[in-house]
């Protein structure tokens, strides 16, 4: 089959299936309403409780899920292709660690009782702060490599200090709910989260979906890309704001959901080819499948216990990650 | 018109002067070979013509000064092929071909008629259409190069440059790959070529442009810039030098002696 057509065929696939299990996401939950019902309440403007739990509840969740999985997977393979590393995501360059500390703080200090916004704004503030430290430490014309060790420094010393926090945390509820929160999930949260994500995560996709023709020149070498009329200062700029916006505002309201951005890439990769602009549209769609799947598949192992949809993306996630670890370095060999 | 014109230009890495103040010109229809030692400044200088590092003084490219031409502008008059040959993605040929086009596409646009008809001619002109789907991690060396040549070829500038295009290739490769770039200074191209093979650029190259620490030290036809005098002087090295049937011969036959 003709490249161009399998890349045709697998986005409109990845699409349909985004489209089901938005759908599913909708109509999957503890409260049992037949599929009909449920898509009328969601359109429905009286105020009965079935309506209350399609827009209140289970609307939120899918449109999270389906943002959150996108940024996720986008970022992923903008970042495989920036770095030219396949073991590259958001988590590397420290955004994922500082948003969490950003919101550790937040509930550590209390504020989040008398303020529920303060919760993601001082996450989105910490994923912030990581992207100008990294920024400052790589320098403005840094190295690729010296733009993964800030992150690594960075990711370590807000690690460190969300330990901190956890370990002089006088109230053990604040530390139980940290500890949750930080595992990732979609549960309880409203539309004033989507909202307050929304703007952020659409500006992070401008930034980041309009690199795939530099992210390909990149596949040359950043002297051979240069001399094809790429300014790598602005790509890489770009990059990592765009990627602090969108992933930092999917951190804040979902916690740390780990793995996404570094398995789509790779599963996707055998099917729409090699080349970085096709990776990241099919990347978006990937995320977004198996962020939704994945939030319905806690729903269903476990209704009742409350099963961390990050705690599932590492499950299956670390393993990918070590076989991918050990198929890298066949190749090396 | 002159192509490119070098005026007095000087680069700085870090606190060290890579290149000092120099200046020279290129017409089309010259194939220049740039030469000298390990560290005389050849690779710094090429990547400071197509934008990779900052200089002072002036690269004029058709006459307008380089920094003042925005960087797309500038990929359609002048291609790189840089010693780095490392190709992270297992693309295809014909898709690493392509990316010689990317000056020409919009943000989100694909290959139109006209990139695939420049491709096609690219892939030709180096004969690699037979393998255009095969991905690059089957290539051999010499292959890969020829790969290489042609997404610089695809590009379709007035101007190319190459970094050591030459290295890692056998006798045969070697022989072609500076054929075809002489070929294409026939057709009016400006070319230019660091290379260590001093007697391919003395058969190939309508000009020699020799650096030793930065400086320019000769400049003019391969006979003239070839002597045994600088090949001890400036390479360190005592050298059989010969015109057979009309081509340059130069074999290094042991290290000079240190002067002094």
């Amino acid at each position: 089959m003709r490249p161009h057509i399998r890349y045709r065929l697998t986005l409109s696939a990845l699409g349909i299936l985004t489209l089901v299990l938005f759908l599913l996401s909708l109509t999957v939950g503890p409260a049992a309403l037949t599929f009909r019902a449920s898509i009328a309440a969601l359109f429905s403007d009286k105020a009965d409780v079935i309506a209350l739990i399609m827009q209140e509840v289970r609307l939120p969740r899918a449109l999270l899920g389906l943002t959150i999985g996108a940024t996720l997977g986008l970022s992923g393979a903008v970042l495989q292709g920036l770095l030219r590393n396949p073991l590259a995501e958001p988590g590397l360059i420290g955004i994922s660690a500082s948003a969490s500390l950003g919101a550790v703080i937040a509930i550590y200090t209390g504020i989040t009782l008398v303020f529920p916004l303060a919760l993601p704004l001082s996450a989105f503030a910490g994923a912030l702060v990581a992207v100008l430290l990294v920024q400052a430490l790589a320098g403005a014309r840094g190295s690729i490599l010296t733009i993964i060790l800030a992150g690594v420094a960075v990711s370590s010393f807000a690690g460190a200090m969300t330990s901190l926090a956890l370990n002089l945390s006088p109230n053990p509820f604040a530390s139980l709910e940290i500890m949750f929160w930080m595992l990732g999930s979609l549960t309880d949260r409203s539309m004033l989260h989507f909202w307050l994500a929304a703007p952020f995560i659409l500006v992070g996709w401008l930034m980041l979906g309009t690199l795939g023709k530099a992210l390909n020149a990149l596949t040359l070498g950043n002297d051979a890309a240069a001399s094809l009329g790429i300014d790598m200062r602005r790509i890489q700029m770009q990059a990592v704001l765009g990627t602090a916006a969108s992933v930092g505002a999917a951190t804040a309201v979902a916690g740390a959901i780990g793995f996404v951005g570094l398995v789509i890439p790779h599963l996707l990769r055998p099917l729409v080819g090699n080349l970085p602009s096709r990776l990241l549209p099919a990347s978006a769609l990937g995320g977004a499948c198996m962020v939704l799947a994945a939030d319905i598949l806690v729903r269903i192992i476990a209704p009742e216990r409350d099963l961390k949809l990050g705690v599932l993306t590492a499950i299956v996630g670390a393993p990918f990650f070590l076989w991918l670890v050990h198929a890298e370095r066949r190749r090396l060999a | 018109m002159n192509l490119l014109a070098l005026d007095n230009v000087h680069i700085k890495l870090g606190s060290r002067d890579v290149i000092k103040d120099i200046s020279f010109t290129v017409a089309p229809g010259e194939f220049v070979g740039l030469i000298g030692p390990n560290g005389a400044g050849k690779s710094t200088l090429l990547r400071a013509i197509t934008g990779g590092v900052p200089y002072s003084g002036f690269i004029k490219i058709k006459g307008s000064e380089c920094q003042n031409i925005a960087a797309p502008a500038r990929a359609m008059e002048l291609a790189f092929l840089p010693q780095e040959r490392d190709i992270v993605w297992n693309i295809s040929v014909e898709e690493l071909v392509g990316l010689g086009r990317s000056p020409y596409l919009t943000p989100f646009g694909s290959l139109r008629s006209n990139d695939l008809h420049a491709v096609d001619a690219a892939m030709k002109r180096m004969d690699i259409a037979a393998f255009r789907t095969r991905p690059v991690s089957e290539l051999s060396g010499g292959e890969k190069a020829r790969v290489l040549v042609a997404r610089a070829l695809a590009q379709e500038t007035p101007l190319l440059l190459a970094d050591e295009p030459t290295a890692g290739l056998d006798p045969a490769h070697n022989l072609a790959l500076m054929q075809i770039l002489a070929g294409l200074a026939e057709e009016g191209k400006g070319v230019i070529a660091s290379t260590h093979d001093l007697g391919f650029a003395a058969t190939y190259c309508t000009r020699l442009i020799l650096l030793d620490q930065g400086r320019i030290v000769a400049d003019g036809k391969p006979q003239e810039v070839l002597t045994k005098e600088r090949m001890r002087t400036v390479y360190g090295v005592e050298a059989y030098l010969a015109t057979v049937e009309g081509r340059t011969v130069l074999q290094p036959t042991s290290l000079a002696a240190k002067p002094g």
